[in-house]
């Protein structure tokens, strides 16, 4: 019953400030100021800047690292799949007409066969250009060299 | 009478339609022309054209003709003056003025020509052929056939005079559209007067070489064994030539039958199989080594072909 009363205003101050004085308060506060007073030591937190400086200069190194090294590796990255794809596909080599891709014997003995085949469907009886080779140092020799005045003479 | 001129009208544009559109189809002129090669009388110029590597060579030559015999000379201009080749439908001799020598060979005539008309009509054939209006050249009127591969792209082109068959201009292609040779000619005379004697080519005092003296000689001369096929193998010897490939001396020997042409090389240094392969694209090739000898076979031949003429050649 005693619990149910509402306590006003003053009665609620008045009621504080017995308990704080009471014995068991004035024993608390004793022990509080019996206990020594340390000074403030600033060294821990000289060694935290040293462990902040330190830790930023790693980053900073880092970063630089990134900077460099990441497009280097992505370029390097980009250049290795463009090669593989060329290499599987073949695209971007263009191929150029017989005889001429390679000075190999293997290429020459191809271009020769291709000329001289048709230099044979072309010409039909007439000259082919193996013919040729084999003509052109021919030299006249003891020709008669006739004129139309010779014939005309006759 | 309006009629009449609407009539006379209608008849005049369609001889005139008549005139421009070719009037016989590409099949029928090519027939025509290979069986007017036969009988076919003229004289004429022209210019033929031939690609070796990048250039391309150029040079003129005076055709007489009588039937399956031609008589082809150069004029004074040419580098090859003096020379003189007589074919028949059994032989051609070939004159070198400045060695006195003919040589002996096998008729050409116009094989590639029937190899072309195979092409084009043979069964399972993917070429395709067809005519149009070819214009004037040498003073005659042309109808002109194109034979294309499946896409359309020119691969021949032959401009005949339909009355005759005479052809009177050919051009060839490669796949890209490139043109690799071919002959025209300039001036033509479909009615000449010819003495048959032309077409005899003997000469006192020369000396007188065939293929197989060639190879033989050849042979000796480059120190390679004389390896050729029979004269009754399927295939006829058609060139005999020593020939200077990337700093090597080959012993070169050509051969053909009305469908095939291949060649054959004989050489001291070693080929790659792949390479050769590789550069030879759609011909077939094949290489084998004998007394350190590279034997290389080289042409359109197919694979059982490849093997029995390889076989012939002593693999």
């Amino acid at each position: 019953m005693k619990r149910d009363r509402i306590l006003n205003g003053e009665e609620l101050i008045a009621n504080v400030d017995q308990r704080l004085e009471g014995a068991g308060q004035q024993q608390v506060a004793k022990v509080v100021q019996a206990l020594p007073e340390e000074t403030v030591s600033m060294a821990w937190r000289s060694a935290l800047n040293e462990k902040v400086l330190l830790a930023s200069k790693a980053r900073q190194r880092a970063k630089v690292i990134n900077w460099v090294w990441r497009p280097t590796a992505g370029l390097a990255l980009a250049s290795a799949l463009a090669i593989v794809f060329v290499m599987r596909t073949g695209a971007p080599v263009m191929s150029a007409p017989s005889g001429l891709t390679s000075n190999s014997v293997e290429a020459k003995l191809v271009a020769f066969h291709r000329d001289s085949s048709l230099a044979y469907d072309v010409s039909g009886p007439g000259l082919t250009n193996t013919d040729a080779v084999e003509g052109k140092a021919d030299l006249k020799l003891g020709e008669p060299n006739w004129t139309e005045d010779d014939l005309s003479s006759l | 009478m309006k009629r009449l001129s609407l009539a006379l009208i209608a008849l005049g544009v369609l001889a005139m339609s008549g005139l421009a559109q070719p009037v016989t189809d590409a099949g029928t002129l090519l027939r025509k022309t290979l069986d007017a090669a036969a009988h076919l009388r003229y004289t004429g110029i022209r210019t033929v054209t031939l690609r070796a590597g990048v250039d391309r060579q150029v040079h003129t030559e005076l055709i007489e003709k009588q039937g399956d015999k031609t008589r082809v000379e150069f004029p004074k201009d040419s580098p090859y003056h003096g020379q003189v080749i007589v074919e028949s439908d059994q032989e051609r001799r070939h004159f070198f003025p400045a060695k006195n020598e003919i040589r002996v060979l096998p008729p050409r005539r116009e094989k590639g020509f029937a190899r072309l008309e195979r092409m084009a009509s043979g069964p399972g054939a993917r070429r395709r052929l067809h005519v149009s209006d070819g214009g004037m050249l040498a003073g005659l009127h042309t109808e002109l056939v194109t034979l294309t591969d499946p896409m359309g792209n020119p691969l021949q082109k032959l401009w005949i005079e339909p009355r005759s068959g005479v052809l009177l201009k050919r051009e060839l292609y490669d796949r890209t559209g490139v043109l690799q040779g071919g002959f025209e000619f300039t001036q033509i005379n479909l009615n000449p007067r010819i003495d048959g004697r032309d077409f005899r080519l003997a000469i006192k005092g020369v000396k007188v070489l065939s293929l197989r003296d060639d190879l033989r000689a050849l042979a000796l001369r480059l120190k390679l064994p004389e390896i050729s096929l029979a004269s009754d193998a399927p295939y006829q010897l058609d060139a005999v030539r020593m020939q200077d490939l990337g700093g090597q001396q080959v012993l070169v020997q050509q051969y053909s039958n009305d469908e095939r042409r291949f060649s054959f090389f004989l050489l001291r240094g070693a080929i790659d199989p792949s390479r050769l392969q590789k550069q030879a694209g759609n011909l077939r090739s094949l290489i084998w080594q004998k007394d350190g000898v590279s034997c290389v076979l080289l042409g359109d031949l197919d694979d059982t072909e490849m093997q029995d003429v390889s076989r012939r050649l002593g693999r």
